[in-house]
């Protein structure tokens, strides 16, 4: 169960929808960071997931409940939908695990991630991103570590143009500069009819 | 803005770096017998090359591992990079041999 005072980064932004382009949080999502060599976690690390560790820039691996992704030659981010999972699967790593060299860290509570998506995905991105995210260039299940703005973000692309929900991208983004975040890709997204954001600046959020 | 060849994810953006300056400058092993001349040529002095420079940057925004690279000081072209703890790799007879700046002032 999550702790009923628990209170996401944007739990204080409402999801917005435009023509072409739609923004929502997805809150209380697991988070566990993963470092070690790779030749020496995979079979361990597959056996307790029955993911593939990825082992180039951009890879990812998806399960049915969990998916792994490339953050650097040592490290990953293993991704589970909800956050008490994260806390399971960290007990079970931590124990499929022993012996290897390894670091496992449940950092769900670092992170948000918004999730963007429809038709204008790409492209509201790539007003913020100064990698090439054309179809060519970032296909499906590919994630880039990389500037969004001033932030420093990974952006997984989940679903493509032609998957039946249309194009849809996650934002990794660490908790303190979620609003940031949001409030730009409101403002890259005016033109396909988002509502304009008012950032939070330093303003302290009320308790809830 | 230059495009910087990360070993680990390919080209890109500057502003995703972070630039460690000279590479392969060994800290003294026995930096209290140096004398204060000696340890501010370790500090302080680096060789300031017009040409081929071996260089330390860091992925920050990306990978966030450091690597060695070779670029030209004079054309920013990158012409190498390597792992941090390697040899520099020898490069291709095509780049010029400039003379070390500091001997013009020898
Ligand atoms: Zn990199």
């Amino acid at each position: 169960m999550i702790d009923a005072r628990a209170r996401s980064p944007l739990a204080h932004r409402a999801p917005l929808a435009g023509d072409d382009l739609r923004l929502a949080e997805r809150p209380f999502e697991g988070l566990l960071a993963l470092r070690g060599e790779a030749d020496e976690l995979d079979p361990a690390f597959g056996a307790a997931t029955g993911l593939a560790l990825p082992r180039a820039c951009r890879g990812t691996s998806r399960g049915p409940g969990s998916s792994a992704l490339w953050l650097a030659p040592d490290e990953w981010l293993v991704v589970t939908p909800a956050v008490e999972d994260a806390a399971r699967l960290a007990t079970e790593l931590a124990l499929a695990l022993a012996g290897l060299r390894h670091q496992v860290v449940d950092v769900s509570d670092y992170y948000t991630v918004v999730q963007v998506s429809g038709r204008a995905t790409r492209a509201a991105l790539a007003k913020l991103v100064a990698l090439d995210l054309h179809p060519r260039a970032w296909r499906r299940d590919e994630v880039l570590g990389t500037h969004l703005a001033k932030a420093i973000v990974q952006i997984w692309l989940v679903a493509g143009e032609t998957d039946a929900g249309g194009a849809e991208a996650r934002v990794v983004v660490r908790r303190s500069l979620a609003d940031y975040v949001w409030c730009l890709l409101a403002e890259a997204g005016r033109e396909w009819g988002l509502d304009p954001q008012r950032p939070i600046g330093r303003v302290r959020l009320e308790a809830v | 803005m230059l495009l910087v060849p990360c070993p680990n994810c390919g080209e890109r953006d500057q502003s995703e770096f972070h630039y460690g300056g000279e590479a392969h400058r060994t800290r003294p092993t026995a930096p209290e017998t140096l004398s204060d001349d000696e340890w501010a040529d370790y500090v302080f002095m680096r060789t300031n090359t017009k040409g081929v420079f071996a260089e330390r940057w860091c992925h920050t925004a990306g990978c966030r591992k450091w690597f060695n690279a070779l670029r030209d000081t004079g054309s920013d072209a990158f012409l190498a990079v390597y792992r941090m703890g390697e040899e520099p790799p020898r490069l291709g007879g095509e780049e010029k041999e400039e003379a070390p700046a500091d001997e013009a002032f020898a």
